[in-house]
């Protein structure tokens, strides 16, 4: 645990501290002082849990002597996360320092250390072997000092055997593919619909999931996905203490972003600095109601927030680029996107490949679609079903899935974790049963496809390779693929 | 680039560039209607739909034909439609645009605000037939009496999880058709779903107002408080029940 530096905490990287570090023990220790407060109490597990997500359906803990706070306290504070917009990445980091406030807080009081810092989890760390395997400080049912550890009380993943497996090996199903970061390449930070900036689209104040940015897409949504249980729904992920873990590091990849290119900046747009756009409302950890914007966020460092993280490198300097599918020399976004081809029908995505052909329309400019001046985005449009788990893999190529090599159908576009999809197509969700969106930038597929002369502007293919099954069968259905080009 | 594009596809440039910003086009609609409602020598609303009460309905539909009253009580409706449409309809409408071919995107607005229309218009039949009834039975009194019965109920509705659930369906986003009669299909039946979702919503308090009689001031009033309504999924009950309750005030005492 590193000691503060001019009075701000510094994260540190999980995967890289000594076995059973303080930081471990105290976040265990802080966490089972928080979830002994009652549900009502601002300053409990549950409550501030449910500012992410609460549906008493999916509440793990329902109990008849639960009083739930007040319908205006509920309407008012729970249900409030940010997703498919560009108030991603503000609302969570603010929402992660006010917890961990609450938690040094609760530390404090038990004797602990004021310098503790919530840990990362820097899942994509090369430099340690296996950095996605949840560490035993999380599995391991007690402390070192044999009281129970509140680290590895949650339910993780959707395996019905008791004990899952992971509680021995760490594995909770993540990926090398679910921790990539070519969203780091990303810019700028918001994009017109249709394409795809580094934050998330510009939104008034949107909690459900929509259409997500490049850093929600992948890592945040896709270990959602992998990991699943509690941290599989939005409504549920917050009880987790590994989600505290999981959005640091998210938090952590918008510094290093910002911090690896002068042109990678935050938006300047008055409706996502201020209250002009939207403001938000959190419990400070003295109880009290505070109300902030994108712009009292932007530091770290400031009095509101006080953390710093121990490693903002740039994992992708050097050789790190090519691996990672970022560009040297970031594309120059479009400011605007234009419908070029869409598919007729909707497509089912199963167990196995599904496959959906998307034509151009006659009139798009195919001849210059992928050319040095132009973008082209693969649209996967409203995603609707209720599997929060499954992952697709997404290939494009001129010729259809059947026709391809089986576990490689084309070139790869990238991942769709469907995390959120049960939350979007909810009905009573905000845009009401709109579902997911997702958007892949194939400007270099579309190049390549040119370059080896099989580009056939009436027939490209879009293969689903699943990446992770679930037991059951699937109800996903997109609603339509398309492409957009500016 | 867009002419070098275009020429590369043997086309002028207007058919390939963006135009997905309906704002300019809605505006015209709305201050037209506004213009209309503010300046047309009409009797406004369906306070006028009947000289005297106590007579068979029968012969009070007669005499509003008569006079016109039926008539310009249905202008009105319209009219209240026409100016609202635009602030209500802006969202969905840069939805249907965004998904569409720029060749198409007239005719994919045509056919989502026909749709939308199209509902409103109809859902129009109910308060005027209610209004008739009332004017049969108790004349001028017995029309305002239903325009004050309608002002509570929509106090009322607001309170409704039924009617907070459809404020957040008029915000979905579905997925569209891009080419061919599916297309046409989807953009209809977009507008048509909106319209059905904007008239639970909305219902009451327009007809209420329309059954009380007002101007320009209080319709745009009412579209931009149901504008801003909609825009964060919903208020909460008791801020849309206060504004239901005033504007409704007002149209009584006007």
């Amino acid at each position: 645990m590193k000691p503060l530096v001019g009075g701000v905490r510094v994260r540190e990287n999980m995967v890289k501290l000594p076995a059973w570090d303080p930081t471990f023990v105290w976040y265990a220790k802080g966490v089972a002082a928080m979830r002994a407060r009652a549900l009502k109490d601002p300053l409990s597990w549950r409550f501030q849990a449910a500012i992410h997500g609460y549906a008493k359906a999916e509440d793990p803990f329902p109990h008849p002597a639960n009083a739930l706070p007040t319908a205006a306290i509920r309407n008012r504070f729970w249900n409030q996360c940010q997703h498919g917009s560009w108030f991603f990445l503000p609302w969570h980091r603010a929402y992660l320092a006010f917890l961990e406030h609450m938690l040094v807080d609760e530390i404090v009081a038990l004797g602990g250390p004021n310098q503790w810092a919530l840990p990362y989890w820097n899942y994509s760390d090369t430099s340690v072997a296996n950095p996605r395997l949840l560490r035993k400080e999380f599995r391991d049912a007690k402390l070192p000092d044999g009281t129970p550890n509140a680290l590895a009380q949650a339910v993780r993943t959707d395996s019905p055997a008791n004990p899952p497996p992971w509680v021995a090996t760490g594995d909770v199903g993540v990926t090398p593919a679910d921790v990539g970061l070519a969203a780091l390449g990303f810019s700028p930070f918001t994009s017109p619909p249709g394409a795809l900036g580094f934050g998330g689209p510009k939104t008034g104040f949107h909690h459900p999931p929509g259409v997500s940015g490049a850093v929600e897409q992948l890592p945040h949504n896709s270990v959602h996905s992998a990991v699943s249980g509690w941290m599989g729904s939005f409504n549920t992920a917050g009880l987790d203490p590994v989600f505290w873990c999981h959005h640091a590091n998210i938090d952590r990849l918008w510094v290093v972003w910002r911090k690896r290119n002068p042109a990678f900046v935050d938006p300047t747009d008055p409706k996502w600095l201020s209250a002009a756009g939207v403001s938000f409302e959190l419990y400070d950890k003295g109880g009290a109601i505070r109300s902030f914007t994108s712009k009292d966020v932007v530091d770290t460092k400031a009095p509101l927030l006080g953390y710093m993280y121990d490693d903002v490198s740039d994992p992708l300097a050097g050789a790190g680029l090519a691996d990672a599918g970022v560009a040297a020399v970031p594309p120059q976004a479009p400011e605007t996107v234009s419908l070029a081809g869409a598919s007729d029908q909707p497509v089912t995505l199963s167990r196995g490949v599904a496959s959906a052909r998307v034509a151009l329309a006659p009139m798009a400019p195919a001849a210059a679609l992928g050319g040095d001046e132009q973008r082209v985005y693969l649209n996967i449009e409203n995603i609707v079903g209720t599997d929060n788990a499954a992952t697709y893999k997404v290939y494009v190529d001129a010729t259809p899935a059947a026709a391809a090599a089986a576990d490689e159908p084309g070139r790869y576009a990238g991942l769709l974790p469907m995390f959120g999809v049960k939350e979007a197509s909810d009905p009573d969700a905000q845009h009401g049963a709109s579902g997911l969106t997702h958007v892949f930038d194939i400007t270099d597929i579309v190049g390549q496809l040119k370059q080896a002369g099989v580009w056939d502007a009436k027939n490209l293919h879009v293969n689903f390779v699943p990446l992770r099954k679930s037991e059951g069968q699937p109800d996903l259905k997109v609603g339509r693929i398309s492409l957009y080009y500016g | 680039m867009w002419t070098r594009l275009c020429a590369e596809a043997g086309l002028a440039a207007d058919d390939l560039r963006p135009r997905s910003s309906p704002e300019w086009a809605l505006a015209v609609f709305g201050l037209t209607a506004i213009a209309l409602m503010a300046t047309a020598p009409m009797d406004l609303g369906m306070m006028r739909l009947c000289a005297g009460g106590g007579v068979a309905l029968a012969a009070s539909v007669r005499a509003s034909l008569a006079t016109g009253a039926l008539a310009n009580a249905g202008g009105h409706w319209a009219l209240m439609t026409a100016v609202m449409a635009p602030l209500l309809a802006i969202q969905p409408l840069r939805h249907v645009l965004f998904r569409s071919y720029a060749w198409r995107r007239g005719r994919a607005a045509a056919a989502f605000i026909a749709g939308y229309l199209l509902v409103w218009l109809a859902a129009g039949i109910v308060p005027l037939a209610a209004a008739l009834a009332a004017a049969a039975v108790g004349g001028d009194t017995g029309v305002r009496a239903l325009g004050l019965g309608l002002v509570a109920a929509a106090t009322l509705w607001a309170f409704a999880p039924a009617r907070h659930r459809a404020v957040r369906r008029c915000r979905r986003t579905p997925a569209l058709a891009a080419t061919g009669p599916r297309a046409d299909r989807d953009c209809l039946a977009f507008g048509m779903g909106q319209g059905l979702e904007c008239v639970f919503v909305c219902g009451p308090l327009m007809a209420a107002l329309a059954t009380l009689s007002h101007g320009p001031i209080l319709t745009i009033a009412t579209g931009l408080w149901l504008w801003l309504e909609r825009g964060r999924g919903g208020a909460a009950a008791i801020a849309s029940a206060l504004a239901a309750a005033t504007l409704g005030s007002v149209a009584l005492l006007a």
